[in-house]
């Protein structure tokens, strides 16, 4: 592997960082880093939007960024914004006019990637990770706009999300409270932040905390930890001592900065209901910073190799909290994953669109658990809602236009959910509604009648054949009722015949 | 003890005339050449200039804003005036005494200085006047219709009590800033020595026919130059600095100079005119201004200091092979002993290396035709990233900064001006290049400045090296000068104004407690001032302690030396000689593990804590052996040095059976690398 640069910029809602690194075989090394302060979050959390002045500073910060690049020759770069921008009303705006005059090119990280991410870099360097999940870990990035939080217990995500408690936006909200009785808000704000994931959660036990983010440096620098964890002691002693300071006091009396000042005491909050929440005495932290962690994440080098056991894994769990049929689920996945693959020279797909088939024909039925006359319909609202680590919240809106498209008695109207989609999306939004129909009428009885199935493409069709053990008659109805809209979408007419397997 | 009884320090502005006293007494040192005695004399008037244009200034603003706060030594603004107008009067008529003297030296060699304007030499002065003078000076004699004008800073300007038909009228000559100081006339051997206003004396009738001219006398004026810049300028820093230049041209008077026979009449009038007080006037008995003597020493060569032939290092700069030297070795050298040409040629080489992507320096003084500059010119039309962080306010460098500025900014380089509040003191540069191995950095850090004429002058030490964590730390710090970064945590360099008193702090209190524990501790430290209170105290603290301190301190110096009861264990040299002593490097014992470091910092308030200063560890031990043996010389020297006792500093007097060390001479023709 050849030696490269790449440069990361992370535009997160207090501050703007940027981290040069040399990728090799030997890894990442850092070689130049920078930090500009600059708080969009105070913007978008108080006001919804990035004001004009913030806008132009922020240009500015970013010229600088670019002439980094400049400097360092680097060609491969990735600029992204959290919740500061990607929450802000004018987000396109703020994007576009970096783009004119700092010559950046931003993209939006969403909350499931950013959790998804620092997931996997505490994952890899926090001590004893995988023990501690096996007791079942909450990981925290307690941020200045949001909270990313993972719940996992051994192979199990069980809850993944971003949620809008950071500490800066903790503290907009509250600005108009007095400091002397501001930490009190905080606590019911954190405590009805805890209930959510408990109440997700249910009654699962998690023992450990693991926390990452901006904060981290601040608490290392207020704590000074001999070893990679903060103690739940510390954090109250501390918390109870300056909760009711003003932002001047904690400046002196800690030597923090004026914006660090401003967010400890929600921070603190913060990870003593975690830890309270866990049950633990102590949170680990990770010390591998955001923009060092990207530049692992975007370079190949941050990797989960059980990353499609653990999804596939998530997603069942999920699937089970709603009653799906899972030997059918995992059937449907079979036929469909089978289809696909066979498919590829008729539909052209990428391996990101087997895993939007995969987790589709997983989960299409979870809607039947509002109203079975109403699947799909229902289906598309609860996918629309989940976060799946890694996953884009296009994927998992074209995850949703999947299932509500296979459907073919639906009239437009009620597709009108895939409309937020542009021509080429929509285009393959229909390809794979068509595969997941196909494999769905392999297992219309819900039976598992047929066992597998060989294709056969000739010139002019396209032939299944299935090897049965029983005469599958509502499977060949179903497909004899669907299997025009093959045709209609990729251009060639299918079939299916039998053959029956005796033991 | 008690760091606010004031007999524990010494006043900085007495302080400071007292070095201004050991460069005069340098022009009666009988081992300088005549013609750098007179050198001596004329550095010594310039800094008085400086000294009345900025400090004195700053002693006048604070009394008239009713500023009572006192110095170190606990005088108040209006005590330390008084002290300074005894003082500086001493000083003066000393100047002039020595200057009488080296007349008469001079007429030994045949120059013979003002002497009268007898028929020899008055046709000659005459045509001097009318082809060089009359043409260019514009008398205004003063009436209604033409009032007093403006008198400009360190102007030397001519005044004439006229009387016509009864009448008493006073005309001023301001003597155009580009007239020459002063005229040779060639008789023979003899050369003849005119100042311009002996010769306008003589001849100052043929400006005024028809007035009988009374009395002719010379004065100058000295102004506050130390405007500050006022905050809201800070925005278009070119455009405030420009018109900050022009306000401080008129600046307030800090002092006038006068002949001492100037009518008690005239000078009250004078004083009513230009706005100054008996204070600030000084009578002066001789000749105003000797700053001219600096360019009258080419008059005689063969008593000019002989040539100096500096060391080269022995690399090739000129090749990029040199990146390869730098990584096997890092390089140390001393100026002006070794040639800036190394660090000159580096530059020029990185301009033209294709592997070079980056260059970036600080610029605080450098030279008008600087080819350092140009290098960066060069390299900046080539493609690659030239950063220069430059300081516009470098105090009286200021016009040409902002020119340089300019010029590099055309050529394409990322000219920023560093911080506000902050003065960029810090001599760095900084090649990034790319490598097979990946991105390398190669810093330069010294003590002076990029100046390649200052270079031959000054003392100073220089560092190149490829070590990854000075060089990170650079790259930091140019991150941070060019506003791309806050972050200020560094890895090995200590950086004022964020960690650098605390870093000395610290390796004060390292040797504090070896002392302590019965070992050995020891501290050396070379600088140009030493007047910061807190660090004084941290040597007297230390010295209580048992540490053995050596202090070279070559100008300003607050701490009282050798004083039963706070500073026993330290004694404290000034090094006066042919070159300007100016590089800060700091030993400390570290209980048998010596630290050593160079530093662009004195310790001075100013220095940690308003400017962005730099202080880097030596770690290869043979630099270290290196800066040792300086070090080691420089405290053996007993024909340029001055010791300290209490607050009196006295020249070392070399007992008969010593060897004589003349430092800088020992550094001259001895290798230190």
């Amino acid at each position: 592997m050849k030696t490269y640069l790449y440069g990361i910029i992370n535009i997160g809602a207090s501050a703007f960082r940027m981290s040069v690194s040399e990728v090799s075989n030997r890894g990442v090394k850092e070689i130049d880093y920078l930090i500009k302060p600059l708080r969009l979050g105070v913007d978008t959390f108080s006001q919804g939007y990035i004001s004009l002045e913030h806008v132009k500073q922020a240009t500015e910060i970013l010229c600088g960024f670019r002439n980094k690049l400049v400097e360092y020759g680097i060609k491969e770069y990735k600029a992204v914004c959290t919740s500061g921008v990607r929450e802000a009303l004018n987000k396109d705006f703020f994007i576009d006019y970096v783009k004119i005059h700092a010559g950046i090119d931003i993209i939006i990280l969403e909350p499931s990637e950013e959790v998804y991410i620092k997931y996997l870099a505490a994952k890899l360097s926090v001590a004893n990770f995988d023990n501690m999940e096996k007791h079942g870990v909450v990981f925290a990035n307690i941020a200045s706009g949001n909270v990313t939080l993972s719940v996992t217990k051994g192979d199990n995500i069980l809850y993944s999300g971003a949620l809008p408690y950071g500490s800066l936006r903790l503290r907009q909200m509250f600005r108009h409270i007095a400091p002397s009785k501001r930490h009190r808000a905080f606590d019911q704000y954190a405590e009805n932040m805890v209930s959510t994931v408990a109440g997700t959660i249910h009654n699962v036990k998690v023992k450990n905390l693991v926390g990452s983010g901006s904060s981290i440096n601040m608490m290392l620098r207020i704590f000074k930890p001999s070893d990679d964890f903060i103690l739940r002691d510390d954090l109250e002693k501390l918390y109870m001592k300056i909760r009711a300071y003003t932002k001047q006091d904690i400046v002196e009396e800690l030597s923090l900065r004026d914006d660090e000042a401003e967010v400890l005491v929600p921070t603190l909050c913060t990870y003593i209901h975690l830890l309270k929440y866990t049950g633990a005495d102590r949170f680990h932290f990770s010390p591998v910073d955001f923009p060092s962690t990207l530049t692992y994440f975007y370079a190949g080098l941050l990797k989960d190799k059980n990353y499609q056991k653990r999804i596939k894994q998530t997603i069942l769990a999920f699937g089970k909290r709603f009653n799906i049929n899972i030997a059918h689920a995992k059937r449907v996945s079979k036929f469909a994953k089978k289809l696909f693959n066979e498919f590829c020279d008729l539909h052209s797909l990428d391996k990101s669109k087997y895993d939007i088939l995969e987790t589709a024909s997983l989960l299409y039925q979870v809607g039947g658990y509002i109203d079975p006359r109403n699947v799909t319909y229902n289906s598309y609202y609860i996918i629309k809602s989940i976060n799946i680590p890694g996953w884009s919240s296009k994927d998992i809106q074209m995850t949703a236009c999947v299932i509500n498209s296979m459907d073919i008695n639906k009239t437009s109207d009620e597709k009108k959910e895939s409309q937020t989609l542009s021509p080429d999306e929509r285009l393959v939004v229909n390809k794979l509604a068509c595969i997941l129909r196909m494999a769905y009428a392999l297992d219309g009885s819900k039976s598992g009648l047929i066992d597998d199935i060989d294709i056969i493409q000739n010139d002019n069709i396209i032939l299944i054949n299935a090897q049965v053990r029983k005469e599958p008659f509502v499977e060949l109805f179903t497909f004899d009722k669907i299997k025009h809209t093959f045709e209609e979408t990729f251009g060639i007419p299918i079939d299916i015949r039998t053959n029956m397997i005796y033991d | 003890m008690d760091h606010n009884k004031k007999e524990y320090y010494i006043s900085r502005e007495l302080s400071w005339l007292s070095f201004n006293e050991r460069v005069l007494t340098e022009a009666l040192d009988i081992h300088n050449p005549l013609m750098e005695r007179l050198k001596f004399t004329a550095i010594f008037s310039s800094n008085m200039d400086e000294f009345f244009m900025v400090r004195v200034a700053g002693l006048i603003e604070q009394i008239s804003a009713g500023y009572e706060k006192t110095d170190i030594a606990g005088y108040t603004p209006e005590e330390q005036i008084i002290s300074i107008s005894h003082q500086t009067k001493r000083l003066i008529e000393k100047q002039q005494n020595i200057f009488m003297q080296l007349r008469q030296e001079l007429e030994k060699h045949n120059c013979f200085f003002n002497p009268d304007i007898i028929d020899e030499y008055y046709e000659d002065t005459e045509n001097i006047f009318i082809d060089a003078i009359m043409s260019v000076v514009s008398p205004v004699t003063l009436d209604p219709a033409h009032p007093f004008p403006f008198i400009y800073n360190k102007r030397m300007t001519v005044i004439a009590a006229l009387e016509k038909e009864g009448r008493e009228y006073f005309s001023l000559i301001m003597l155009p800033e580009n007239i020459r100081r002063y005229f040779v006339i060639h008789k023979g051997a003899k050369r003849i020595i005119y100042t311009v206003e002996e010769i306008i004396k003589k001849h100052i009738q043929k400006l005024f026919r028809g007035y009988n001219v009374k009395t002719v006398n010379v004065f100058r004026v000295t102004r506050n130059a130390d405007i500050e810049m006022r905050s809201e300028e800070i925005a278009d820093i070119i455009l405030s600095m420009k018109d900050f230049l022009s306000r401080r041209v008129k600046g307030a008077v800090t002092r006038v100079e006068i002949e001492h026979n100037t009518p008690k009449y005239i000078v009250e009038f004078l004083q009513k005119m230009v706005n100054f007080k008996d204070m600030e006037t000084q009578y002066v008995d001789g000749v105003i201004d000797l700053t001219f003597l600096f360019n009258l020493s080419s008059l005689i060569p063969s008593a000019q200091f002989s040539h100096h032939e500096q060391f080269i290092i022995p690399y090739n700069f000129e090749s990029s092979d040199i990146f390869n030297k730098i990584k096997e070795q890092d390089i140390l050298f001393f100026r002006p002993y070794y040639s800036f040409s190394a660090v000159s040629k580096l530059i020029a080489t990185a301009a033209e290396d294709k592997d070079v992507l980056a260059i970036k320096m600080t610029l605080y003084r450098t030279n008008r035709d600087s080819s350092i500059l140009a290098s960066l010119v060069k390299a900046a039309k080539s493609g690659k990233q030239v950063s220069v962080v430059v300081e516009l306010k470098a105090r009286f460098d200021e016009e040409r900064n902002i020119d340089w500025a300019k010029n590099l900014e055309d050529a394409g380089c990322i000219v920023t001006y560093g911080i506000a509040g902050l003065k960029i003191h810090a001599k760095c540069l900084l090649i990034v290049r790319r490598e097979k191995d990946g991105i390398k950095r190669y810093t330069h850090i010294a003590t002076g400045n990029y100046n390649e004429n200052t270079a031959m002058q000054y003392t100073d030490v220089d560092l190149i090296t490829s070590n990854d964590k000075i060089g990170r730390d650079a790259a930091q710090l140019f991150n941070y000068l060019m506003a791309y970064t806050d972050e200020q945590s560094w890895n090995c360099l200590s950086v004022a104004p964020f960690n650098l008193r605390e870093n000395i702090y610290t390796l004060f209190d390292n040797e504090i407690k070896m002392a302590k524990s019965g070992r050995q501790a020891r501290v050396i430290m070379k600088m140009n001032s030493l007047i910061d209170k807190d660090v004084i105290n941290k040597m007297y603290e230390a010295s209580n302690a048992g540490v053995r301190i050596d202090l070279i301190v070559r100008g300003i110096c607050g701490l009282k030396a050798g004083c039963k009861g706070f500073s026993e264990n330290i004694r404290v040299r000034s090094i006066v000689g042919r070159f300007l002593e100016h590089a800060r490097i700091f030993y400390f014992e570290n209980g048998g593990e010596p630290r050593y470091f160079i530093a662009s910092a004195d310790m001075m308030p100013r220095n940690l804590n308003r400017r962005v200063e730099l202080m880097t560890e030596i770690y290869d031990k043979t630099l270290q052996s290196s800066l040792h043996k300086f070090l080691d010389i420089t405290l053996q020297d007993n024909m340029k040095a001055w010791i300290l006792q209490g607050d009196e500093f006295t020249k070392i007097i070399r007992q008969e059976k010593e060897e004589p060390v003349n430092s800088q001479e020992y550094f001259m023709n001895n290798r230190l690398i």
